[in-house]
């Protein structure tokens, strides 16, 4: 193709393997400081052993240094990932330009054609000489058809706007090239080393050892990337109490549900996120509120019937609200290693995650030193609520029962930490509980239980099916309990299906007459079993006694025959629930195997020969019949 | 307080990944003259050079880690000497 005139220089001109080629070069450098980043974890976990307050130092220095690894890496992958939208958009430019060009060639070839046709050769020969390739003949000059002039000069302009189209591209690829070098300065490792650019080439080196052995570099973002609990624990305790203020008030949404936080600081990160959700939901209450009378004013009727509508949607927010407040205005209770009541205000809330329904509490004792539970505590717990549980009705007061109960070398958690059923129908779906499961067992794994601790994770109805997956996805917990559960979880056969509790203690406990999960015990892959193998019959599970509603009194209710005052509903349903009943055998069966006591074993049903043929009763109805305690190991 | 534990294999253990850490990232150092463009290949040249002086500045810092960790495990500090005489 011959030099066009007025075409100026390739506006695609440059190689854009090269260009991919330095791209590779930055992602393999992203990838190697990766590794960096993965062996300076590795370097931490080895550390983790060592305990030494030079080891401590350590431990904040290595945790930098892998941020800063990351850092890096995310720096080579910016620069890689500009580099190579650079070459897909000259390679983009490099098939319009090349387009354009021959568009005008074409356009330039066709000047030549209507220039013969408008000339004969006499005339060619005569004036041709004298004419540029951008001049026609005047009109009066030309004797012939005068569209043949009229084609000609057309054919000049085409190939003068074809020209300029190719000619624009240069633009584009000034603006390319300008935005490029902008993106390549703007990329935040580079940004931060040359602090925004006022660090000249020759200042980077000494600036980018500072950066590199800054220990200020640790973010919640890069603790919670350690993953193990352990070592986000052993870093936060290297951090002086500054540094954790200010991570704090920077990431409470990371470090109120990072898993190894101490509970005092998890509190105090997801106080601030209370008060954040409770902001937002006054926000919403504001907006639907003007809705509501910009929707009022614009109605010819019904303005009772239009506003009611957003009345309800405000009174929701507004008791969202409320309940968030009655947790920050919580009075919790709480007793020392010598049995000395204290009461602080705000609940203990140890995880709270509008993002995806979770939200956990603590009730205990706090250690002052530590922020976690106290090394003298002897019995943790974490229970799981069932259907219905989520973040303004998650049984919150249950833990304070397990925890009254259970003592003062108790620790519960009241756990709730995603989204559960709200309804029946949605209850028989297991994939809420396979969400739950993993979540329930890294929180279970980020408990500092003491070294002379026990930990029982005990589930309630859906959450008995939660825990029997969490234990499937490798829970860990000294012993486990069901309690009217929905099964073990869908899929779970028995208990060798779980890696790290298979050997534990397991016990279960229902009423007889539950109508709320009773109909779904089974045998796993039965029918009826939809969440697995039943509690209540599975091999290595024990069953416990629900007994009575007063432990205490033989002839007050059975659980199965208790009605709650006020709900209206059967006791079969009630039974479902009022196992929790402090003070019930139930209950109380409950307290024993979080501390380690004695339980009452279920009574199987008694039968005799009657006047009309067999007649099968409760156990506990039995004649002379007699509790079996046994002890919980 | 803590007790004192320090394990030399975990010393060494956490040397050996720091040692990894320092291993050296860097390679040539990249021309970009054939991009097509002077104030693109100027802006390449000019992260390249920042983005390879940080990779050696980390590789340093981890050497240097490497080094301070065995001293744990060699010449514990004065505060840790103390706890090991308090917890003979």
């Amino acid at each position: 193709m011959s030099a066009l005139p007025g075409i100026e220089a390739d506006p695609a001109r440059g190689d854009v393997g090269t260009v991919r080629g330095l791209a590779a070069v930055f992602t393999s450098r992203a990838t190697a400081a990766q590794t960096g980043r993965d062996n300076t974890h590795t370097a931490l976990t080895a550390l983790s052993p060592v305990t030494a307050q030079s080891a401590d130092a350590m431990r904040l220095r290595v945790t930098a240094l892998g941020e800063r690894f990351g850092d890096a890496s995310t720096g080579g992958t910016d620069i890689a990932g500009i580099l190579t939208s650079y070459a897909d958009e000259l390679d983009l430019l490099k098939t319009q330009a090349t387009t354009r060009l021959n568009q005008a060639q074409s356009a330039y070839d066709t000047i030549s054609v209507r220039r013969s046709q408008a000339l004969n050769e006499a005339s060619e020969f005569i004036t041709g000489w004298a004419l540029g390739w951008d001049d026609v003949l005047p009109s009066w000059m030309y004797m012939d058809n005068p569209a043949y002039l009229t084609r000609w000069s057309n054919a000049i302009d085409d190939y003068k706007d074809a020209r300029r189209l190719y000619n624009n591209l240069q633009a584009t690829r000034d603006a390319l090239d300008s935005s490029t070098a902008t993106a390549l300065h703007g990329v935040a490792l580079v940004d931060a080393v040359t602090a925004g650019g006022t660090i000249s080439l020759a200042g980077v080196a000494a600036s980018a050892a500072v950066w590199a052995a800054n220990l200020d570099s640790i973010t919640a973002e890069s603790l919670a990337g350690l993953g193990d609990p352990e070592l986000v624990r052993q870093v936060w305790e290297a951090m002086d109490p500054e540094q954790r203020e200010a991570m704090i008030a920077a990431a409470p949404l990371v470090i109120g549900n990072l898993n190894g936080i101490p509970i005092r600081d998890r509190a105090a990160a997801n106080n601030i996120n209370i008060a954040n959700e409770m902001q937002a939901r006054q926000d919403e209450i504001d907006r639907l509120t003007a809705l509501r009378d910009d929707a009022v004013d614009a109605a010819y009727h019904s303005d009772d019937a239009i506003a009611q509508v957003y009345d309800d949607m405000i009174a929701e927010e507004q008791r969202i609200i409320d309940y968030y407040q009655s947790l920050l205005d919580q009075e919790v209770t709480w007793y020392d290693e010598q049995g000395n009541a204290h009461t602080d205000e705000g609940a203990r809330v140890v995880v709270f995650d509008p993002r995806i329904d979770a939200i956990a509490t603590y009730h205990g004792a706090i250690d002052p030193v530590t922020g976690d539970i106290p090394a003298w505590v002897r019995h943790v717990a974490v229970s799981v609520p069932g259907t219905g549980a989520n973040m303004t009705n998650f049984s919150d007061g249950r833990g304070a029962d397990f925890y009254e109960a259970a003592g003062r070398y108790s620790a519960v958690f009241q756990w709730a930490g995603g989204a559960f059923p709200q309804d029946i129908p949605a209850a028989t779906q297991p994939s809420y509980a396979r969400d739950l499961a993993p979540r329930l067992s890294d929180f279970a794994a980020g408990i500092a239980v003491p070294a002379d601790a026990t930990l029982t994770v005990l589930g309630h109805s859906y959450g008995g099916a939660t825990v029997g997956l969490a234990e499937q996805a490798g829970l860990r917990a000294d012993r486990i309990l069901y309690v009217s559960a929905a099964g073990m979880g869908n899929g779970v056969s028995g208990i060798d299906a779980f890696p790290h509790t298979s050997d534990v203690p397991h016990y279960s406990m229902m009423a007889r007459d539950d109508m709320v999960v009773g109909a779904i015990q089974g045998e796993d892959g039965a029918w009826n079993a939809i969440h697995g193998q039943s509690a209540l019959t599975a091999d290595g599970v024990t069953r416990l006694e629900t007994g009575w509603i007063d432990a205490s009194d033989p002839h007050s209710d059975h659980i199965e025959d208790y009605n709650e005052p006020g709900n209206w509903m059967p006791a079969g349903i009630d039974s479902h629930s009022s196992v929790f009943t402090p003070g019930s055998t139930a209950f109380n069966n409950m307290i024993a195997v979080i501390t380690g006591g004695d339980a009452v074993s279920y009574a199987p049903d008694y039968s005799y020969i009657g006047n009309r043929g067999e007649v099968v009763i409760d156990g506990i109805d039995a004649p002379g019949y007699d509790p079996e305690y046994i002890e919980i190991e | 307080m803590t007790d004192l534990t320090v394990n030399q294999a975990d010393i060494d253990a956490t040397r050996t990944s720091l040692n990894a850490a320092a291993a050296p990232i860097v390679d040539v150092c990249i021309g970009a003259d054939a991009v097509g463009s002077t104030l693109v290949a100027s802006a390449i040249s000019e992260v390249d050079s920042i983005v390879r002086t940080i990779l050696t500045a980390l590789t340093g810092a981890a050497e240097a880690a490497s080094t301070d960790v065995g001293v744990i495990g060699t010449a514990l500090d004065d505060t840790d000497a103390a706890l090991a005489g308090e917890n003979p």
